[in-house]
């Protein structure tokens, strides 16, 4: 058994004993020790950890003031050196959930310290935070306290402590979306063989690999004077100036790069470099022309097919993209470009 | 057709004046060896070295691993080695507890694969592959001044394949401890009974999003570009036809997960229809091609009532995979799919919502800590970012290869497999 924990409670100004719905404006503010559910989670606890204060902040503030009251809250909590900062339980109110989401990322990443929370499957803080933040499922009834209490601070103390965390249903939090190994009973090949018999005789089987979720797009109105339209070519296929001096990721992108090209007929293959992880570069490499076309593309500004090329090509390289960063980049690139007045992209990808 | 398997367990392994198998120890002529692998020109000189189980020992920079194999009165990896010839049937011998292992000494297009892939001869890795509990024969092989790295990269191959020959060849004369029958007739008459499902393997052997050097040997020493699909005898994969170009170890291709495992089950809860082996290539119609003529050739040739698909190579054959699924499922024939997961918080993006019946090996970037061993064997350092194994930046300066280290478990050679060989599951966490 290590050094007691230190623990902070997090909680919004009902739970914390400043007042109700109209108190929602109160700024964050710190107590001392354990104050209300605090005292549940210090019972749960036990000896392997201390609540040495309480954070709260009403929750209409925290909505408004989300930078400054995280700002406020983990300079409080900076003060008592915590090891561990406990979140709630939300349940199911939202604007308390995303409080506690927040505050529980920002400890991790600006304290270095663990941070566990707890709320209601769809509470709107879940959806927000549950790949960053472990948040222990509480249901929606809040007389279940003292149960997810003792779960938030079994799985928080084994965080705090650096010990293997269990899969969802052994801790009960809210699977995250992050995939871990496991060893298996059975090979493979093995599994493989039995799904498929299964599924031939009609016996229910379980893939172990889900599709995707893809929220859907609405496409664009199409452009109804393509002679008036600017036109950007945009590429995920990894096209970087010559040596890549911004160091682009091949793989695994995070942001996107702005090449310019004001006045350029051609890319030259001496000053543009194109760097992806998922296909055989060389003809890319070759002549950049067969990942984008700026040559027929000047041609067809110059025939008057659309008015203007735009001067900069927006690029990043897409191999094996996070659909959150994906979604982000294309964000990204859409803003820019609509700033910059462009009407239409020619996207070209590997 | 009918495969004899001999298997010859090793207990040990050790170099001595003259190769030979006795009392299930392997001693191997260390000078005879090297003088043997150092014929191919691109080499400089190359070292042999021995690794054993238990040992601290970690063996970097592995290339590909294989199975000591000899066929008895016919060429052995034909084409690839040898003249071209026929295998899958006869007798072949092979040596159980010993891996030939190939390193590369060099970097450059092709290289980036093996440049820090590791087996570890005890601790946490063991837990995951079985090639560090087995003896290992480590080639190191340099090369001349001004090499070209494709030559190189093909050159060691080679000569994996010659020492695997070497080897097994010193159990020409010994009595197996046990033999595999491998035994499936021709597709006319691969009748089973009627209540068994009728179950076929299609076998993307390659995705030519990365392609084969013109010499490569992949398939009977084809270098397998614009191969088409076809029906091929399973003992055929087995038995030395087939080699990968990467992205998967050639002992995967002796010791092939699928086939074994419907081989196993023949008779048993089904009957082993046949494969259809086939590529990934890189156009969409190709795909589409391919895909359409795998699927039709499980169905009206091995008349399979259901199908496993695997692949090899990156996300590119995902698509492939998908698209072999789909043909399949359309044709009426029940598929599943072994499909390897890479990143933790990505997730298959090519999977259509109809396809419900995946199965993973495992996950490939999965942090793991290996720690540090008194002897590194196949160089000295490695190119790793040791604090963020997920930068794959080229620039990053190599590291002392005996500290600990810091990678992913997909860096272990053997633990996650895309043909299937894998002691792990996934769930989400």
């Amino acid at each position: 058994m290590g050094k007691k924990v230190r623990v902070i409670h997090y909680l919004n100004q009902f739970f914390a004993q400043v007042g109700g719905e109209e108190k929602g404006g109160a700024g964050p503010g710190v107590k001392k020790g354990a104050v209300g559910p605090g005292r549940v989670l210090q019972q749960a606890l036990g000896d392997r950890g201390e609540v040495v204060a309480t954070l709260f902040c009403g929750d209409n503030y925290f909505a408004e003031n989300q930078e400054k009251a995280t700002e406020k809250l983990l300079q409080y909590a900076a003060l008592s050196d915590p090891d561990l900062l406990i979140a709630g339980p939300a349940f199911k109110a939202g604007r308390y959930g995303v409080a506690c989401g927040a505050i529980c990322r920002a400890a991790q990443e600006r304290l270095r310290i663990a941070a566990v929370s707890g709320m209601d499957e769809e509470n709107a803080g879940t959806a927000l935070f549950r790949k960053s933040v472990y948040i222990i499922n509480s249901g929606s009834s809040a007389a279940r306290m003292a149960p997810i209490l003792q779960r938030m601070s079994a799985l928080g103390i084994k965080l705090a402590q650096g010990a293997p965390v269990g899969k969802p249903e052994e801790e009960g939090y809210i699977p995250r979306g992050i995939k871990r190994n496991e060893f298996a009973a059975k090979p493979p090949a093995e599994r493989a063989v039995d799904m498929l018999l299964a599924k031939i005789r009609g016996d229910p089987f379980k893939t172990e690999i889900s599709a995707p979720e893809f929220h859907p797009i609405k496409p664009a109105k199409p452009i109804r004077d393509l002679a008036s339209a600017v036109i950007a070519l945009v590429t995920d296929g990894g096209l970087v100036p010559e040596g890549n001096p911004q160091r682009m990721e091949p793989g695994r992108p995070t942001r996107f790069t702005a090449l310019a090209v004001d006045g350029l007929d051609r890319l030259d293959p001496d000053k543009f470099d194109v760097n992806h992880s998922g296909f055989d570069t060389a003809y890319a490499n070759q002549d950049p022309h067969r990942l984008v076309p700026l040559d027929v593309a000047r041609d067809l500004e110059r025939e008057g097919v659309f008015r203007k090329l735009h001067d900069t090509i927006l690029a990043t390289g897409g191999a094996h993209a996070a659909v959150e960063n994906a979604t982000r980049i294309g964000r990204g690139m859409a803003e820019r470009l609509k700033t910059e007045g462009v009407d239409g992209v020619i996207l070209t990808s590997t | 057709m009918r495969l004899e398997m001999g298997l010859v367990h090793i207990r040990d392994v050790r170099f001595g004046s003259h190769t030979a198998i006795k009392d299930d120890v392997l001693v191997i002529d260390r000078g005879e060896i090297t003088l043997l692998l150092e014929q191919e020109p691109v080499f400089d000189r190359v070292e042999v070295e021995l690794a054993h189980p238990g040992e601290s020992c970690r063996i970097i920079r592995v290339l590909d691993v294989l199975e000591p194999r000899y066929r008895l009165g016919s060429p052995n990896f034909p084409g690839a080695l040898e003249p071209v010839a026929l295998v899958g049937d006869g007798h072949t011998r092979a040596l159980k507890n010993v891996l030939v292992v190939e390193t590369s000494q060099m970097t450059g297009p092709g290289m980036s694969a093996s440049r820090r892939t590791v087996i570890d001869m005890s601790g946490p890795a063991t837990a995951y592959s079985p090639f560090g509990d087995m003896h290992n024969l480590v080639l190191i092989a340099y090369p001349v001044r001004g090499a070209d790295p494709e030559e190189y990269r093909l050159a060691v191959k080679k000569a994996g394949l010659r020492a695997a020959v070497y080897l097994a060849e010193a159990a020409r004369e010994i009595a197996p401890d046990e033999t595999q029958i491998y035994e499936l007739p021709p597709v006319a008459h691969n009748q089973g009974p009627k209540e068994l499902p009728r179950i076929g393997y299609i076998f993307p052997m390659h995705s030519h999003q990365h392609p084969t050097h013109q010499k490569e040997t992949v398939f009977y020493g084809s270098n397998i570009q614009g191969f088409m699909p076809t029906i091929v005898h399973p003992n055929e994969i087995l038995d030395g036809a087939l080699m990968f170009s990467y992205s998967a170890f050639t002992y995967h291709a002796q010791n092939h997960p699928v086939i074994q495992e419907l081989y196993r089950r023949h008779g048993r809860d089904l009957w082993f229809a046949g494969v259809v082996l086939t590529v990934a290539p890189v156009t969409i119609s190709e795909k589409e091609r391919n895909a359409l003529i795998s699927a039709r050739l499980a169905k009206e040739v091995l008349g399979a009532d259901g199908v496993i698909a695997t692949k090899i190579g990156g996300g590119a054959v995902d698509t492939d995979l998908m698209m072999i699924y789909q043909r399949c499922e359309e044709l009426g024939l029940k598929a599943a799919l072994i499909i390897m997961e890479r990143y933790p918080d990505t997730g298959i993006t090519f999977v259509p919502p109809n396809v419900n019946a995946l199965v993973t090996p495992g996950l490939t970037r999965d942090a793991i800590s290996l720690p540090p061993v008194e002897r590194v064997v196949g160089g000295e350092s490695l190119i790793l970012d040791n604090t963020n194994p997920d930068n794959t930046n080229p620039s990053i300066p190599a590291v002392p290869a005996s500290q600990e280290l810091h990678l992913w478990v997909g860096d272990i050679a053997g633990a996650v497999s895309q043909v299937g060989a894998s002691r792990l599951a996934t769930y989400t966490s």
